[in-house]
């Protein structure tokens, strides 16, 4: 526990010694919300069929969307950029010396991640509504976050997996970064799967971020029931222990393929 | 009573660099070394000289138990080599880079301690007496603002933060100006007063003859060590 808050303190002091930091990720919020609400008013006279289950409503659409997308990001990615700032820092070597093991580094991305992600959903709902008067079942927003505890095993366990390819092949964060915007591209972040064409929606059955936007969409803004999501979470929940519990054994095997051939600190 | 440092039988090989034309052929490994064994006795230190590719660094590593050998044990205070055991050792790694710059001293050494498991009075002790140590009077400064003698007597205080009993350099001098640089060689051998023994890698022969008490000779692929008299006599410097 004191580790995990050595890491944070030492995270935030990095943060905070940057001054406009806090000032540039509000803004970058402020924009986006401002783009979306602009959008959706260009959609607002416009009656069309994709948007007809969420009430033609593209902005709170959009927003519940890029809000969430947030927890996507963090559960891939957060391991693998820290270990990838880490070795460019050339202080990953010193970190698992000192640390001991790297299974603390572990459940720290995944705080980590989990509670940025949280600050920015909230900022983002906060300007929508109090700003822009964003229309969202308000009381349900904890049942969302319930709901997504079970999402966030499956994004940590794709997360560790992408932190063991990253360990192992190095150099791959830019690459990671093109599989965000695509992932969010198909996902549904910025619209409704269901203006893909057909061939792709059968592929895109498989994909279990479409499943994560949904259910979010339905708690938040359909309303849907939680009997009503216990089959669709269930079937989510197996399949995410079994993914952590593979991406766990990758992990070890990269962490000690790099350091039999000692590219442990090498970027 | 155990040998502070016990190494037997070390191989080191490393995966020959990608060659896209050998993509289907079985990988080449370059040997570093083989057969490696030696002890330290208590309040020993050896230093390690070579040229440069020799396998120094690799055989640190090793020691640190960041680098996995393809064969050989280590055992500290005949303890095996285990994340437990490692807790005895202090690593100066050859890296200036490896603080956070934009952080104070201390908290750059305050968040390492941390991770040591030291609680925050005993840190606050323990760099006030590293700082006294090494006469460093600047913990408030950033990391990044410091000149490369302070970054270096920095390293040395986060390898000796959490009171190991074996120290591991690796060229501790590198880029220090002649004056510094023997400051710090007496500071190296003061600290056998709470240090049990020290595996130090130079380039720098007078270096090796301040300090050490044996001297080990890795090149093309063996460790040769002698007494720092014969190391001498025998015209290997």
């Amino acid at each position: 526990m004191l580790k995990l808050f050595a890491l944070f303190k030492r995270d935030l002091l990095e943060y905070v010694s940057y001054k406009f930091t806090f000032v540039f990720d509000l803004v970058k919020v402020v924009f986006l919300v401002l783009f979306l609400f602009f959008i959706g008013r260009l959609f607002g006279g416009t009656k069309t069929f994709y948007l007809q289950e969420y009430n033609y409503n593209y902005f709170s659409f959009a927003i519940v969307g890029v809000a969430f997308s947030y927890y996507l990001t963090a559960g891939l990615f957060s391991l693998s950029s820290i270990i990838d700032t880490e070795r460019l820092n050339g202080s990953f070597e010193p970190l698992l010396l000192s640390l001991g093991s790297p299974y603390t580094l572990i459940i720290y991305s995944l705080l980590l991640g989990f509670g940025v992600a949280t600050i920015n959903v909230f900022a983002y709902f906060f300007i929508a509504k109090f700003v822009f008067g964003l229309n969202i079942l308000w009381g349900r927003i904890f049942f969302s976050l319930a709901v997504l505890g079970i999402f966030l095993i499956l994004f940590y366990g794709l997360g560790v997996f992408i932190a063991s390819f990253s360990l192992f092949f190095r150099q791959a964060n830019s690459l990671f970064s093109y599989l965000d915007i695509a992932l969010k591209f198909i996902s549904g972040v910025f619209f409704p799967v269901s203006v893909f064409p057909v061939w792709f929606k059968k592929v895109n059955v498989l994909n279990p971020f479409v499943g994560f936007f949904n259910i979010q969409r339905d708690i938040l803004i359909k309303g849907g029931s939680f009997t009503l999501l216990i089959p669709r979470l269930e079937k989510m929940f197996f399949l995410s222990i079994l993914i952590l519990a593979i991406s766990i054994f990758c992990f070890k095997f990269s962490l000690e393929k790099a350091k039999k051939e000692g590219y442990l600190n090498l970027t | 009573m155990n040998l502070p440092i016990k190494v037997s039988s070390l191989k080191k090989s490393f995966k020959q660099g990608f060659n896209f034309f050998e993509l289907f052929q079985p990988h080449k490994r370059i040997e570093i070394f083989d057969d490696i064994t030696f002890s330290l006795k208590h309040k020993e230190i050896l230093c390690l000289v070579g040229p440069n590719g020799s396998g120094k660094t690799t055989l640190i590593k090793i020691l640190a138990g960041l680098i996995i050998p393809d064969k050989g044990e280590v055992y500290y205070s005949g303890e095996k080599i285990s994340v437990s055991s490692l807790r005895k050792v202090g690593v100066l790694l050859d890296d200036y880079r490896g603080f956070y710059w934009r952080l104070s001293v201390y908290h750059n050494l305050e968040f390492f301690g941390r991770l040591y498991g030291l609680g925050k009075k005993e840190i606050k002790q323990r760099v006030d007496y590293l700082c006294d140590f090494f006469s460093f009077d600047k913990p408030k400064k950033r990391y990044q603002e410091l000149s490369l003698g302070q970054k270096q007597k920095v390293l040395f205080m986060r390898a000796l933060l959490h009171k190991p009993s074996i120290l591991l350099c690796d060229e501790p001098t590198k880029s220090l100006n002649y004056k510094l640089a023997h400051s710090v060689r007496e500071k190296i051998k003061k600290m056998l007063g709470f240090i049990d023994a020290a595996i130090i890698v130079t380039h720098n022969i007078n270096e090796a003859k301040f300090l050490a008490n044996r001297i080990g000779l890795l090149d093309k692929g063996k460790l040769s060590i002698y007494k720092k008299e014969d190391f001498f006599t025998n015209n290997n410097a």
